[in-house]
């Protein structure tokens, strides 16, 4: 629904191309057409130097070209965008008009209809050669077929007249032409670019919406729990209800960063790698940690020498991974131990600084310091929030140090202290180029090098750009560039000297010229950016490519932005997009599996009754505080694994799988979560081979399974049925449930990811979503295949094959 | 009788159980509807006096009810506040423009929400009690429920009423 909406805001041309813009409307113009036709007509035929025509053909030609103007208005929309169509109306027309004019044989107002129809031939005219040969057609009309007025017209000023008429139709025609060659040149980019917006809204949208209704449900039915409205409580229900209540607004509060770190394209969260000075940061750091050292008598010192080179990072980045480690090593280190932050050019790798952290605390084994980064999440499924301590800022390090292109380890002695190690990449402007501007081994064809700059005011000051300017500019730069070439995008210094925004683009001409315009226009039409007379300037160059090594070529390329790029700028690249979702997904998700596992586990001591009795509404709501913590659990992981999919980082770890256990856990699951209308069955033969299979994967293609048969079966059962088929060494999980079913028109569809369907047809698989999505990808990951059997109205079933290497047989 | 009623229009049954007991309990009469059709035709049976509308609904959108509703002359006056998990960076405008009155981001507190509904039907539509209401009261509540309206009510609200 937000189609015509963000279309709308879209539309921003320059006044003077405003006059053509009625050109677009095809309708518009031939019903304007027709009624030109039928009264220029009406005209010629009954204002003959005061006489009135009376043959029945020419009542016949009015009656025609009143009839079509009458039956143009009423056709639909979508008739006008054939060509066979407006051709044939053109061809009538043509007719028309001729033969009125053969008819009227004595006026020589005709000259000026012919004019004005030519006109608006070229308004719906599908290009130039359709405007020339009905401009040439009806002059020929003019000049020769009026037999009494053929010698006014040979004469030389007769001739001028027909000629210069004639000319300016055809003139007019092909700036019209232009201008629609331009405006569909123009609206294929536009299209392009707000589908890609669209479909990253629509990702969102969706995922916004499988967060957010569990957590509703969740919220909703602990206050109702907490306020007494299901019955009284007694003070432990009362206390543990809190806690889960609290856990449940830090869920919400988590869900929205989540939501707003992945919508934001340019906003507070992105991730934007500039040059930086490390020395800085680290002081800064210092000032927050230096605090929690003191109070625990821990010394800390600092030597980051200030002629260190820059890095090329992201600076609140740095600071929260300098920050995690130093907030590590003084937990660690006992009272006047002492913590170090140390750093250098890194001796391996002169590209890369290397920061090191040291302490006197009580070290690391040997094999702690192989996991310690490691993403703990993903083991601990089960109910476990004893998880404080080590690794929780680690793994969030390592992803933050991965994105930097750097390294992260931990050197170890077991009671004598550890040294957590990093590096970050040198700022070097050549290696920030390399990917935009190269292919392979070779320099990209077209790369051209497109400026916003300021321009003074007339004769007075300069005026002042602001912050908040500048980031509009920045956010039109980024929505201007094509999605599917790389771009590199610096801007503004920290100190503000330079409001000059350069945009390195692959484009050719053409491109830079349409990218220039658009800017233009989208820089014009911001409400953020009112900027005095003169205002921003946009120009491009084009940076040639020399036909010489690709070394010395890439050389040349650099000194020639380098030489435009004057200073120190901070340096945007925002095709880090992908991986900057990612590495939120996981840190949220990371993060959040604490007050999940929080939420589920007290619920489920009240649920089990280990507090006190509940009234059966009581128990109700409980159960359904239970079961949407499921569902967001689950939730929670197709995000992820989704994000991991379109990243393509997602990885297949297979292990021996004893499916009975897996099957025994998910029983565990949904046991206590159902309500008494619908029966969970189970149905499994007492020994089942054991798989070599990715559990993790596997469980989440069962749970998904398993909640969208729950969410789309009222009552009745869902039923979770293997089978072992031993000739094609395969296992056949059914997961059937007696609800709605699926109409055989959609069965198709289910699977795709949502965003490729039509907005209007997303509805009917609002709660499908990513699960279906992430269960055939996952299943085609694993070795399987996925198949769907449904009857409208009285069920579904989904079955998933997955070949079983029996290792052994149990 | 000058209790107000609410339609709840929410695909999600226990969300929209969740809405009701809570409405209910801060002295409001309560209507269900799990999608878009039903909600009209339950709108135009009850007269309800605000409407909660959740975009997501399984057979059309809210957008599309919002319009449907705008040509019915009997509900084209009432008041509705859209309850959406959808993002209200992409959806707020659109939602407004469509002509509901407020826009609320699922999860809502029952505070927010309980205010724009008094927002919305003015300061006097409430009942005297603004504290909630003891489980006696709740039960009073339902007993005058009209049977109709519990008709309409889904299996988890009818639940509920048994549970008490």
């Amino acid at each position: 629904m937000t189609f015509p909406f963000a279309i709308a805001s879209f539309d921003a041309f320059p006044s003077f191309r405003m006059s053509f813009d009625v050109l677009a409307d095809k309708k518009k113009n031939t019903i304007g057409v027709q009624w030109f036709v039928a009264i220029a007509i009406a005209y010629l035929l009954l204002f003959r130097n005061g006489e009135v025509s009376q043959t029945p053909l020419a009542y016949f030609l009015l009656a025609t070209a009143l009839a079509s103007a009458i039956v143009v208005q009423r056709l639909p929309e979508s008739a006008f965008n054939r060509p066979v169509f407006c051709q044939a109306l053109m061809i009538i027309d043509t007719i028309l008009m001729s033969a009125a004019i053969y008819l009227n044989n004595e006026s020589s107002w005709d000259l000026l209809l012919i004019f004005f129809f030519g006109i608006l031939i070229a308004a719906i005219a599908e290009n130039f050669l359709q405007v020339v040969l009905t401009s040439f057609l009806l002059g020929l009309t003019s000049v020769f077929i009026s037999p009494t007025d053929l010698e006014f017209r040979l004469r030389p000023d007769g001739l001028l007249r027909v000629s210069l008429l004639f000319g300016a139709s055809i003139l007019y025609g092909y700036l019209a032409e232009q201008v629609k060659v331009e405006k569909r040149k123009k609206a294929v980019l536009e299209k392009t670019m707000q589908q890609r917006l669209l479909t990253k809204d629509q990702f969102l949208s969706h995922v916004s919406h499988e967060l957010r209704s569990p957590i509703t449900a969740i919220y909703q039915f602990v206050t109702i729990l907490i306020d007494g409205l299901a019955g009284d409580l007694n003070p432990d229900q009362q206390e543990y209800l809190n806690i889960v209540l609290r856990n449940v607004a830090q869920l919400r509060n988590m869900i929205t960063d989540l939501l707003e770190a992945t919508r934001a394209e340019t906003g507070k969260l992105a991730f934007e790698p500039r040059c930086a000075s490390l020395s800085q940061l680290a002081s800064e750091v210092l000032e927050t940690t230096l605090a929690t050292a003191v109070a625990k008598g821990v010394r800390l010192t600092v030597d980051v020498p200030t002629d260190l080179p820059f890095v090329f990072g992201d600076p609140a980045r740095i600071k929260q991974i300098l920050t995690n480690l130093i907030e590590n090593a003084i937990k660690f280190t006992p009272a006047k131990g002492e913590i170090a932050l140390r750093s250098q050019v890194d001796n391996q790798d002169p590209n890369f600084l290397r920061i090191a952290v040291a302490d006197s605390g009580c070290g690391i084994s040997p094999e702690g310091t192989k996991k310690i980064f490691d993403r703990l999440f993903q083991e601990t499924e089960t109910i476990d929030s004893n998880r404080q301590g080590l690794g929780l800022g680690l793994y969030i390090c390592k992803e933050l140090v991965n994105l930097h292109g750097g390294k992260i380890w931990v050197e170890s002695d077991l009671g004598k202290g550890s040294t957590f190690c990093f590096t970050l990449p040198i700022f070097s402007l050549s290696k920030i180029l390399y990917p935009v501007i190269t292919d392979g081994n070779r320099l990209k064809a077209n790369i051209a090098m497109i400026t916003v700059g300021r321009i003074p005011a007339n004769g007075s000051s300069p005026w002042r750009m602001t912050d908040a300017m500048r980031r509009e500019i920045r956010k039109i730069l980024q929505g201007c560039s094509l999605p599917d070439t790389r771009l590199l995008l610096p801007s503004v210094t920290d100190r503000g000297e330079s409001d000059v925004f350069y945009l390195v683009d692959c484009l050719d001409q053409q491109g830079a010229d349409l990218t220039v315009q658009m800017i233009e226009e989208k820089l014009r039409g911001s409400k953020a950016l009112q900027v005095p007379d003169g205002g921003l300037a946009v120009s491009y160059r084009m940076v040639s490519a020399p036909r010489q090594e690709t070394s010395l070529s890439l050389e040349c390329l650099v000194d020639e932005v380098a030489t435009a790029i004057r200073g120190q700028m901070l340096l945007t690249v925002s095709d880090g997009e992908n991986e900057k979702d990612q590495t939120y997904v996981a840190e949220m998700s990371h993060g959040i599996k604490t007050p999940l596992n929080v939420v589920l586990g007290y619920s489920g001591m009240l649920r089990d009754k280990l507090l006190g009795d509940l009234n059966p509404t009581q128990e109700e709501a409980l159960d359904k505080v239970i079961a949407h913590t499921n569902d967001l659990i689950v939730a929670f992981d197709n995000v992820l694994e989704a994000q991991r999919i379109k990243d393509r980082t997602v990885s297949v770890e297979n292990h021996e799988l004893n499916v009975l256990e897996l099957l025994e856990e998910l029983k565990m699951n949904y046991g206590t979560t159902q309500n008494k209308a619908l029966f969970l069955i189970w149905d499994q033969p007492a020994e089942l081979p054991v798989m070599v299979t990715d559990a993790v994967k596997l469980r989440l293609i069962f749970r998904n399974l398993i909640n969208n048969a729950i969410k789309f079966t009222e009552k009745g059962s869902v039923r979770v049925s293997t089978e072992f088929n031993a000739k094609s060494q395969s296992l056949e999980f059914k997961v059937s449930d007696t609800g709605i079913g699926i109409a055989k028109e959609a069965i198709p569809g289910i699977f795709h990811q949502f965003l490729q369907l039509q907005p209007s047809q997303i509805n009917p698989m609002t709660g499908m979503g990513l699960g279906l999505y992430i269960v055939k990808t996952l299943t085609h990951l694993l070795g399987g295949k996925v198949a769907v059997e449904s009857e409208p109205g009285k069920g579904s079933a989904f079955i998933v094959t997955l070949p079983a290497h029996a290792a052994t047989t149990n | 009788m000058d209790r107000k009623k609410i339609l709840i229009v929410e695909d999600d049954k226990d969300i929209a159980m969740g809405l009701s007991v809570r409405l209910k309990a801060n002295g409001y009469d309560t209507a269900c509807a799990s999608d878009a059709h039903s909600g009209i035709e339950v709108a135009s049976k009850e007269n309800p006096d605000l409407i909660l509308l959740d975009l997501g609904l399984p057979d059309d959108n809210g957008f599309v009810m919002m319009k449907k509703m705008e040509k019915l002359p009997s509900l084209s006056s009432v008041p509705i506040i859209v309850i959406t998990g959808r993002p209200q960076e992409v959806y707020k405008e659109a939602t407004v423009l469509a002509g509901a009155k407020k826009y609320l981001q699922k999860p809502v507190e029952n505070q927010e929400l309980l205010a724009a509904i008094r927002e919305v039907l003015g300061p006097h539509a409430r009942p005297a009690t603004e504290t909630f209401p003891s489980l006696g009261r709740h039960r009073e509540e339902q007993a005058i429920d009209s049977a109709r309206t519990r008709k309409l009510h889904r299996r988890g609200a009818e639940d509920t009423e048994k549970g008490e």
